[in-house]
């Protein structure tokens, strides 16, 4: 009998010390498109887009030839518009898009007008986007694209600048051009109070400071703070046309899908970044 | 200390004293699927939990494997071991914000989650008073429950597949009073018992019916009710913790003795 109760006191403390606790987490980017799409996503790529032509790329735009022309996929042809000497440029002049390379991996094609006044030591550039529309790079099904129409204002002086869109700048998403057509439009804004601010004093570290939203109009809007601020090398590397470090941190406000945060990280290598621990790589 | 240690040496030496019957040995298979209700919130581990099983992922009863059991009932004692499991499956649009093992889900995530339990049981039964239909005694055992909660969801506001797995084994000490009765010339058997522990702030209960009823001498079907509450606060044995597992219901099975 004491023999039985030893042995089971025995298990019993047996059993107590194999207790335990473990368990693991992930989190993938296994599905691009899904990501691409969502709100975090759509606040992440279409800014990469829009915010292409880097303000202090803008500076040689009084000698800007007619119908400068970026070809190809992605490049410093994009970012750099390098005048070209002795040939005056109208004002305004026109940028064209050639199948450059978007930040979701379709390809970019139409215009921006780009017009400029000068009001003492400021450049005030205006970009008005002609409907430049992101489609796929092969032909998929559906043939989903994306509109970019309206303007943003980038008042120059010396080495900064600070960006705002003055009316209402429209992103369309159509994920299927055939009927029933269901596209959504979001608002693109950087309200003047809250502007971006651009500094290439430095152009080692050209940074891009501030907020913006993007907005489905009563479904969500996305307002992201630049902080610690994007940064681009354009000397180590000049072909890189993504940030090299920065992050987006990004707040949800949704009656439909509730409120939210996320964050999105841009690494040193061209062109990756991380949206809540998982990876997209730009342009892919 | 030393009433309760002299209470388990008097309970101990009280089948002496107690009146033989025949002994039996018993094995049975049995399907046992409780409902589950419980919460985790806190850290467990050093990650964050915040999570509740149904209030959140909605656990329902998925699947359950045939458990088994064997045990001796002596005249003076009683030694079972048994081992069942089951599986619940949920699937549901969260409307807050919940974490698991660490890994945030965010309101309205469809969340796809499983939770496992499995468990194995030893217990030893000092049958201390004895009459020749009735018997109170006291359980000396031990029960450790496995659970394993799996989530995943993509994340509505960024696509990102999110998943979490948290795993923890927990023995509990098997130790309360326990009667028992035979009746109808043996054809039917049937044991009550309750298990209680108490310590540092945690609370344990866990009740148990047994009938079993043998229609031939050597075959009968058995049900069972088995309720089971495990409550550790925060503040208890793990001092960020707060965690409640509740499992309740019946089961049936067939058993053989001999």
């Amino acid at each position: 009998m004491k023999l039985g109760l030893g042995c089971c006191l025995l298990v019993t403390l047996g059993l107590i010390s194999c207790g335990g606790t473990s368990g693991s987490t992930s989190v993938n980017g296994d599905n691009p498109n899904a990501i691409k799409t969502a709100p975090a996503g759509v606040s992440t790529l279409t800014f990469m887009d829009i915010e292409l032509v880097r303000p202090d790329t803008l500076t040689g735009a009084s000698g800007l030839p007619t119908g400068v022309t970026a070809n190809g996929t992605l490049s410093p042809q994009v970012e750099k518009i390098t005048p070209e000497v002795g040939s005056p440029a109208p004002n305004p002049a026109t940028l064209t898009f050639n199948n450059v390379t978007a930040a979701n991996g379709g390809v970019i094609n139409g215009s921006i007008t780009l017009g400029w006044t000068t009001s003492g030591a400021t450049t005030t550039y205006t970009e008005t986007f002609n409907n430049l529309t992101v489609t796929p790079a092969t032909a998929v099904t559906p043939a989903w694209s994306w509109v970019y129409s309206g303007a943003q204002q980038i008042a120059v002086t010396g080495t900064t600048a600070i960006v705002t869109t003055p009316s209402v700048f429209l992103a369309s998403y159509n994920p299927n051009p055939v009927p029933p057509n269901n596209s959504s439009t979001y608002q693109f804004i950087i309200s003047s109070s809250n502007p971006l601010t651009v500094n290439w004093t430095d152009l080692s570290a050209v940074s891009l400071l501030g907020d913006y939203q993007i907005a489905l109009p009563t479904v969500f809007t996305v307002t992201v703070d630049l902080s610690p601020a994007l940064v681009w090398n354009t000397q180590s590397t000049p072909s890189c046309g993504y940030p090299i470090s920065g992050t987006l941190s990004l707040d949800l406000n949704s009656a439909t899908l509730g409120n939210a945060t996320t964050t999105v990280v841009f690494g040193s290598t061209c062109g990756q970044m991380t949206i809540s621990g998982a990876t997209l790589n730009l342009g892919q | 200390m030393r009433f309760p240690l002299a209470c388990l040496i008097l309970v101990t030496a009280l089948p002496a004293f107690a009146q033989g019957t025949q002994s039996h040995w018993y094995l049975d298979v049995h399907r046992f699927t409780p409902s589950l209700t419980g919460y985790f919130n806190g850290t467990s581990n050093g990650e964050p939990m915040d999570v509740d099983l149904q209030g959140d992922l909605n656990l329902q009863k998925s699947s359950t494997k045939i458990g088994f059991g064997a045990a001796y009932e002596g005249t003076r004692f009683g030694l079972e071991i048994s081992r069942d499991e089951q599986d619940y499956a949920g699937m549901a649009r969260i409307h807050r914000n919940i974490t698991i093992n660490g890994q945030q889900f965010n309101a309205n995530a469809v969340v796809t989650s499983s939770f496992k339990a499995t468990n194995n049981n030893l217990n030893w039964t000092i049958r201390a008073l004895k009459w020749s239909q009735f018997w109170i005694g006291l359980d000396l055992g031990a029960r450790a429950t496995q659970v394993q909660l799996d989530a995943s969801a993509v994340e509505p506001f960024t696509g990102v597949n999110a998943t979490a797995d948290y795993k923890t084994t927990m023995p509990i000490p098997q130790i309360g009073p326990a009667v028992g009765f035979t009746g109808l010339n043996g054809r039917v058997v049937g044991r009550a018992s309750y298990h209680v522990l108490e310590y540092k702030g945690c609370t344990y209960g866990h009740t148990g019916i047994d009938l079993r009823v043998f229609p031939i001498s050597w075959l009968g079907v058995m049900a069972f009710y088995d309720n089971e509450h495990f409550r550790v606060p925060q503040g208890s044995v793990n001092s960020n913790l707060d965690a409640l597992l509740d499992r309740n219901g019946m089961g049936f099975g067939v058993v053989a003795r001999f």
